[in-house]
């Protein structure tokens, strides 16, 4: 990591707190307890344009290719997706997408930024909480803490508000569903259980609504602002999951529903008039939805970073949200570590041969609630060699398992009859090593060197290329949308930008392609109201009943 | 194949008598107490190895908070080496595990895990006075009791889950 270590003057010793979302992501500051966002929602989207540049954001938005929701692919780590030209993983990904929060950090503070703490999903499995951090590395920041979303929420709104007693967190963002129940007095964050779905956001509304009405996701997105009983009873069967979620919750952790004092909302998709209804229903009228669901997260990041830099009296007791186990005999799960077991936490368990002269183990370490292997998620698998011979049921092999406060898993067995002691230590298999975070790290830093004129001039060049090309292939489509003068005057503007493009004067491009985008612009409205047309038109009442 | 017991005496640890009769908001107090002060949060910009000893510390101290404020956990942790059960307690065990077996309908369902949260409570009542009357080989007995009712009752629960689903 020393390619990135510039000296800091000291008093800067800052950390930021970032909620990499599924959909958006978002980055705040504390300073002397009071947390303020910096810059609006980044939508979590990542573009990789032809000639090597990378834009994220709403930028991003506007390339056909770019790649949405990253988030889920973080549990599968070792993905590669292709991307222009090359394959990427899902940890790469992620980190342009902190590179620019980063960024948006150091341009307001004026100095760099090297310290984050992190939110991710309370249910997020081991795998992917890894694969969060090494997308910090890469860009360039030090993960001082991993904490749950939720649980981040719990510290802005207690921290705002005063609250004490028991709260439940139901945060529903783009990709992801938690509900946490926490503790909070005289400033103990107590994390009593937790519970969620990685894999049920927002999004799935969105792709609903957008397939019954064959519109795109943007599309959809701002309908389901509408919420018409329509939409209600596509989304209905998402929400119904998160209640029964809710209601498991409850009762696995022994804690009644009337002692719950509040539900605080977090997550945009909480913005659903549905959600509140139905939680009305499950929890009464405790609904407390007065922060902004969308930036409650990145604010507890933040207060959390600064009370881990500069210490602070609050303390956070969070918990593991998965049980984690090893296979035994007949591919049975046996947990070591339970569920909502309080973090840091160690615990260990002794395993015998059961063959006479065994000299090996295989330790398979697996994370999840089920009784067999096989439906539990494998985290990493490993041997354990050089037992001594012995009778079967005699050697005994301590496997022990630590996870860290970020909720990370360390397993190492050992053999403990014979005096020279075996020890495997084992991290999770989808991981990137040291050796490969070091060479993305560098070969960042050389294209950071690259000139930086011509490649500015080549991504000119390049949008003039897409600008064009994008109207050409409307006027084929839709010109007869034009009267002639209007598609006379896009025409010689096309020519115009096609002639400038071959000289080197990159502001004169950049000029003309904006220009050309501004005079297409009703074009394309044209073009929008046609294609809403003949969806309408090509759908039959009867399609549409028997969707609902 | 067993499970490790702490070897430290997790009471000492929380400067706690060593009784199976505990308040439990004093346990709570403590907890807080002791992880404030070894909390990893609290030493992130230290060195490696005070923050690894740290993490070992408040680890431990996880460790033995979940074993203390659970009565069935506290009372095995207390009787580590006390015999077997006797075979008059193996007899109701698998009467209950019948009857347990038996119940098809949500209204004997429920009606068993009634049983079963009642009989958990009366378990750890008999506990407390055990203990307090240095009654040790009642309370290892007890002990496999509670243990047995928390396994009922969470195999219950999961059956009444399925049935409603």
């Amino acid at each position: 990591m020393k390619l990135l270590d510039i000296t800091e003057p000291g008093q800067h010793s800052i950390a930021i707190g970032i909620d990499l979302g599924t959909t958006n992501s978002l980055v705040a500051i504390a300073e002397n307890g009071h947390a303020r966002v910096i810059g609006g929602l980044l939508p979590s989207v990542v573009a990789y344009e032809k000639i090597g540049k990378i834009s994220v954001g709403e930028e991003a938005k506007k390339n056909p290719l770019a790649i949405h929701s990253i988030k889920r692919r973080m549990g599968n780590a070792g993905e590669k997706i292709d991307v222009t030209g090359k394959k990427l993983t899902p940890v790469e990904i992620s980190a342009e997408i902190l590179k620019v929060l980063k960024k948006r950090a150091e341009k307001l503070l004026g100095y760099e930024i090297k310290k984050a703490v992190i939110t991710v999903p309370a249910y997020f499995d081991d795998t992917a909480r890894n694969a969060t951090k090494d997308a910090a590395r890469l860009a360039g920041l030090e993960v001082l803490r991993l904490i749950n979303e939720p649980t981040a929420a719990a510290l802005a709104y207690g921290l705002d508000k005063g609250a004490e007693g028991i709260y439940a967190i139901y945060d529903l963002g783009g990709g992801t569903f938690d509900i946490s129940i926490l503790k909070m007095e005289n400033g103990v964050f107590q994390v009593l259980a937790t519970a969620g779905d990685t894999m049920l956001g927002g999004d799935d509304f969105d792709r609903e609504i957008a397939e019954y009405l064959g519109c795109d996701l943007y599309e959809a997105r701002r309908k389901k602002e509408n919420s018409s009983k329509e939409f209600e009873k596509l989304i209905a069967p998402y929400i119904d999951r998160t209640l029964q979620i809710c209601a498991d919750l409850i009762e696995d952790s022994g804690i009644q529903k009337n002692e719950i004092k509040g539900v605080v909302l977090v997550g945009g998709s909480t913005r659903i008039p549905l959600i509140k209804k139905r939680l009305k229903e499950l929890f009464g009228d405790k609904i407390l939805s007065d922060t902004d669901p969308d930036e409650t997260v990145a604010l507890g990041a933040a207060i959390q970073a600064e009370n881990l830099i500069k210490g602070s009296e609050n303390l956070l007791l969070d918990v593991t949200p998965l049980s984690l186990g090893l296979e035994t005999m007949g591919g049975l799960a046996e947990k070591i570590i339970q569920r909502n077991t309080p973090i840091p936490f160690s615990a260990s368990q002794e395993f015998t041969t059961y063959q006479d002269g065994q000299s090996l183990m295989k330790i398979h370490v697996v994370q999840g609630e089920r009784e067999m292997v096989s439906e539990c998620r494998s985290l990493a698998e490993f041997v354990l060699s050089g037992i001594p011979p012995m009778m079967a049921g005699t050697a005994r092999i301590k496997v022990i398992f630590v996870i860290d406060a970020d909720g990370i898993l360390t397993v190492s067995a050992t053999e403990e009859t014979t005096a020279k002691a075996q020890t495997v230590t084992v991290k999770p298999s989808y991981g990137l090593s040291e050796d490969e975070i070091e060479k993305m790290l560098r070969e960042f830093m050389e294209n950071a060197r690259a000139d930086i004129t011509e490649r500015l001039l080549k991504e000119s060049q390049v949008e003039a290329e897409i600008a064009i090309k994008t109207v050409n292939d409307a006027l084929e489509k839709d010109g007869d949308l034009l009267a002639e003068n209007e598609s006379k005057a896009i025409e010689s503007q096309i020519a115009s930008l096609k002639k400038l493009m071959k000289k080197n004067d990159r502001d004169a491009i950049d000029f003309a392609t904006a220009h050309l985008n501004k005079i297409c612009a009703p074009f394309a409205e044209m073009r929008m109201n046609r294609a809403m047309a003949s969806v309408l038109q090509g759908k039959n009442i009867d399609a549409i009943a028997k969707k609902l | 194949m067993s499970s490790s017991i702490p070897v430290d005496d997790i009471f000492a640890l929380f400067g706690m008598k060593r009784e199976f009769s505990l308040d439990e908001k004093e346990l709570e107090k403590k907890y807080f107490d002791l992880q404030k002060n070894c909390h990893p949060d609290k030493f992130v910009t230290e060195s490696v190895p005070v923050k690894v000893a740290r993490h070992e510390e408040s680890a431990k101290i996880n460790t033995a908070y979940r074993i203390l404020r659970n009565p069935l956990a506290r009372a095995e942790y207390l009787l580590v080496g006390f015999g077997k059960p006797s075979p008059e307690l193996l007899t109701e065990i698998m009467e209950i595990q019948e009857k347990l077996v038996n119940a098809g309908t949500m209204e004997e369902i429920v009606i068993m895990q009634n049983f079963a949260e009642s009989e958990k409570e009366k378990s750890i009542a008999n506990l407390k006075k055990y203990f307090s009357t240095h009654n040790l080989s009642k309370a290892a007995e007890e002990t496999v009791r509670l243990k047995y009712l928390t396994k009922f009752s969470e195999e219950i629960k999961a059956r009444r889950k399925s049935a409603a689903a």
